[in-house]
């Protein structure tokens, strides 16, 4: 008996493996997430302040980290609005208007899109998109080209294939009965679209857009490249403005210390953000799992 | 009389359609209007999928208030041809029609003509109910308002009358906007489904195979219906069940598969005739339950 | 009516207009790379040492990048297919099914720079081991292994029942049916998801820049082949800066007289090498599946 059950216990333990580097992780970045609080004494209020002066040597010092909370989403929410029209609109050509040619040549176009790694983007958004700011929008304050925009622009095109493709799904989920009851009583393509179709695929482009915003406010490399990386609250798309991802990929390396632990606190509420976003999809998609 | 004589190439292994005896019937004998304007005709009219022909020359007349059934056998291109009297064959990637196809003598497929305008003149109810995943009145509220009524007294109106008529209001009337369409019985759906269609005030009403989905007494409920409708609208149905043509319909169109695996129309005849004594061989041996 | 016609044709406008320009954004994209790199490209590139006063060559990284992918998927493989075959096969509805669900969700949507964070931490610091090539590896392994659970539990699930039905009835047990019946069909699936996964470990920066490492290498022996030396390009324990990781740091920190020329070169062999990943895992899934069918 104990022999035959030998494969089942070995797969389970290697799935196990996923829920152990789940606990690790947890416990590790939230232990070294409070180091701020328990050991060097930070008030927890203080990580609301809008004044971020980490350097030790410097007075006045304080770990504020609302610029960056506050950039992460100022981030984030403008990429997914410039974002979200444009990967819906194509998941909506894919599934309900595109003749069989044109979808052979999206569909591996996305794939494509998917594969392009975040530096490329990066070092795309840092070679093209910030002088081209420069120098054409520099009348409307992009000084550097470095800015809120530029961040938010390359993450729209980072996070375009993943709205894309899954709000595909969602829309090809909606059964094709749907489609033809609205055709056979009258109505126009579009009418079917945006009266049956898209109604009845809403939680899914929900999901698609949740999971869009995941990878915005966590991507690091190309935001860091082309945002400027100026620690303020953001008030103006024309300004630098920084992320979490980006302050601790600049930081991690020579900070030492308070400041140090203040990048680990950063990474903890990265990952509150991130969980926050997974109990989000999970609460879309309880009707779906029930069904 | 108007058999597709010159249209096609006759084989010598396919019977000859034989030729509509409407006019040697005698109309207080049948209770049909021999002068009844034609709703649809189709004029030999052949569908392919891609290069694969469906069905061939079919030609026949479809008179105004009446019932008309399609029976035979399985893909022999009933649905097809149904489909093809409100364009709905367009959606299909690969599907062509040739031959003439009119409602009220006009061409259906003329380049000017819509398929929109098709469709809102012949309504078409599918044989699996397929209803909106909305609530009963959000169901049968969507053909008028996607046609621009927006007046909700008007609406209101529009859909108890829509459900009265589809023997459905009864049954739903205490929750048409808490209950869901999706949340009704098949026989129910069906109904709402029906009802949707009335709503949009249709001309015709094609159905393929309404019942297929439903027990025998949602099937008595909606043959029932059929027979009030006609008085106001033109039907076309498909059915498998030949009592069920039989006890609606008062002609009746036979298609069989031909050896090229097309099918065609191979008689159509006052559905007494066809039941009791119909003039191809074929069409006997299917009737009486001796095909294949 | 001719109102709800306009919208209708209007929309259709739009709606092409919106694919036309995301994949124009794309051809461009693709198209600039290819551009600007053909009057500096040789394949020499792909060898020769970085360097600062000339273009030199992304050799050492190249190497790297290579390496942690056999060493990554060398981890990942052997526990990624076993557990989706558990979750396929095995898992019940309970909680701990729905807590290994929920760990995979939670890693899949985890920052990688959180990952490489928590890598840093506990095989960097933890460990004692410094930037090395197996620390990026464990770190890689973290947040892969739940991508390729799933995708070997879908490839498995859509094994037909009556694949397994057979095999049971003949009197196998479960594992000899899933063993010879179930995932002789599966492999095409689950190598399609191996080699996706594997075109991720080429792309990511974010979790290696702080676990395997950010220096710039040179002049690897490749015989030296005491894999305990850190001087050993095979050694798992020494600093492995990938092709990845070389772009960003080489753009960040601005060195060298040819940064641009360089960048531009190495994001096209990156954009190469991932699309070389996903064409493979479709002509790879592909061909064994006719292989399998064709049995
Ligand atoms: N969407 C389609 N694409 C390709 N071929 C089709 C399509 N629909 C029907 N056909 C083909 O056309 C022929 C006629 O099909 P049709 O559905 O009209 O038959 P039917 O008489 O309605 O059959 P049934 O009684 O089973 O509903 C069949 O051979 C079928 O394979
Ligand atoms: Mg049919």
């Amino acid at each position: 008996m104990a022999r035959l059950d030998a494969p089942r216990r070995i797969t389970l333990g290697a799935a196990l493996v996923v829920i152990a580097a789940v606990v690790l992780l947890l416990g590790f970045i939230v232990w070294r997430g409070v180091q701020l609080f328990v050991v060097s004494g930070v008030p927890v209020t203080q990580i609301l302040s809008p004044t971020w002066q980490p350097d030790p040597l410097s007075e006045g010092t304080t770990y504020g980290l609302l610029p960056f909370i506050a950039g992460t989403l100022a981030v984030m929410v403008v990429a997914a609005v410039v974002s979200t029209p444009l990967s819906v609109g194509l998941a909506l050509f894919m599934a309900e208007v595109a003749p069989t040619w044109a979808r052979r040549i999206a569909q591996p176009a996305m794939e494509v899109f998917v594969g392009i790694p975040s530096v490329v983007y990066g070092w795309l958004g840092l070679t093209i998109l910030v002088p081209f700011l420069r120098v054409h929008f520099g009348w409307l304050g992009f000084a550097t080209g470095f800015s809120w925009l530029a961040g938010s622009l390359v993450l729209a095109l980072m996070i375009l294939p993943t709205i894309t493709s899954i709000s595909y799904d969602a829309f090809v989920a909606v059964p094709a009965d749907m489609r033809s009851a609205s055709l056979a009583l009258g109505t126009t393509r579009w009418q079917a679209i945006r009266h049956v179709v898209l109604p009845a695929a809403a939680t899914g482009v929900a999901t698609a857009i949740v999971f869009g915003l995941t990878r915005a406010a966590g991507e690091a490399l190309a935001v860091q490249m082309v945002i400027g990386n100026a620690p303020v609250i953001p008030t103006s798309l024309a300004r630098p403005v920084t992320t979490l991802t980006s302050q601790i990929t600049l930081d991690m390396s020579d900070a030492t210390g308070t400041w140090n632990e203040a990048l680990w606190t950063m990474g903890l509420v990265l990952l509150l953000i991130s969980l926050a976003f997974v109990l989000l999809i999970r609460w879309l998609g309880r009707g779906r799992s029930q069904a | 009389m108007n058999t597709p004589q010159g249209a096609s190439t006759v084989t010598a292994t396919r019977p000859t359609p034989t030729p509509l005896a409407i006019a040697s019937l005698q109309p207080e004998l049948t209770g049909l209007d021999p002068d009844a304007p034609v709703k649809l005709r189709a004029q030999d009219v052949s569908i392919r999928y891609g290069d694969r022909v469906a069905v061939r020359d079919v030609t026949l007349d479809v008179p105004e208030h009446s019932v008309m059934a399609f029976i035979g056998p399985s893909g022999c291109g009933k649905s097809t041809v149904l489909r093809c009297f409100d364009r709905m064959n367009d959606l299909i990637p690969g599907a062509a029609v040739e031959g003439r196809v009119e409602l009220d003598g006009e061409d259906v497929y003329a380049p000017s003509v819509l398929p929109v305008e098709v469709r809102r003149k012949v309504g078409l109810v599918f044989q699996r109910p397929n209803p909106f995943p909305m609530s009963i009145y959000e169901n049968v509220a969507f053909g008028p308002r996607r046609h621009g009524e927006q007046g909700k007294a008007r609406l209101d109106d529009v859909v108890e009358r829509s459900l009265r008529q589809a023997a459905l209001w009864d049954e739903v009337k205490d929750d048409l906007r808490k209950k869901s369409g999706l949340s009704l019985s098949g026989g129910q759906q069906q109904r709402l489904c029906i009802a949707r269609t009335l709503a949009t005030d249709p001309e015709v009403i094609l159905m393929d195979e309404p019942c297929s989905a439903l027990d025998p007494i949602a099937t008595l409920k909606i043959e029932e219906l059929i027979g009030q409708l006609k008085v106001d609208y033109t039907i076309v149905i498909v059915t498998h069940n030949m009592q069920q043509a039989a006890r609606v319909s008062d002609r009746t169109a036979f298609f069989t598969l031909g050896e090229d695996r097309a099918g065609y129309l191979v008689e159509l005849d006052e559905t007494l005739r066809i039941f009791t004594n119909p003039a191809n061989q074929l069409t006997e041996d299917y009737v009486s339950g001796r095909f294949g | 009516m001719r109102r709800v016609l306009a919208a209708d044709r209007l929309a259709t406008a739009v709606l092409w207009a919106v694919a036309v320009f995301v994949i124009l954004v794309l051809v461009a994209i693709i198209a600039y790379f290819v551009i600007e790199s053909i009057p500096t490209f040789s394949l020499a590139f792909l060898f020769a040492d970085p360097s600062l006063t000339e273009i030199g060559g992304i050799g050492p990284v190249l190497w790297n990048s290579v390496y942690m992918l056999v060493l990554t998927m060398l981890l990942t493989v052997p526990l990624g297919v076993l557990g989706g075959i558990y979750m396929a096969e095995y898992a019940g509805e309970g909680r701990l099914t729905n807590a290994i669900r929920f760990s995979q969700e939670l890693i899949s949507s985890v920052p990688s720079i959180v990952v490489g964070l928590f890598g840093f931490a506990l095989f960097v610091a933890a460990t004692g081991w410094g930037f090395t090539a197996l620390g990026g590896a464990l770190t890689l392994m973290v947040f892969n292994l739940p991508l390729l659970l799933r995708l070997s539990e879908q490839a498995i699930r859509t094994v037909p029942a009556d694949e397994r039905a057979a095999s049971l009835a003949l009197g196998a047990t479960k594992w000899q049916t899933i063993r010879h019946a179930v995932l002789p069909v599966a492999i095409p699936g689950v190598v399609t998801g191996i080699v996706l996964t594997a075109g991720r470990v080429f792309g990511e920066a974010a979790a290696l820049l702080f676990t395997a490492g950010l220096s710039t290498p040179t002049r690897y022996d490749f015989s030296n082949l005491n894999l305990l030396d850190p001087q050993s390009p095979w050694s798992p324990f020494r600093n492995a800066t990938t092709l990845s990781v070389f772009i960003w740091k080489s753009n960040s920190e601005g060195l060298g007289n040819y940064v641009h020329e360089v960048a531009n070169m190495s994001s096209m062999v990156l954009i190469v090498m991932v699309l070389a990943f996903n064409l493979g895992s479709r002509w790879l899934g592909g061909a064994l599946q006719r292989h399998v069918s064709g049995l």
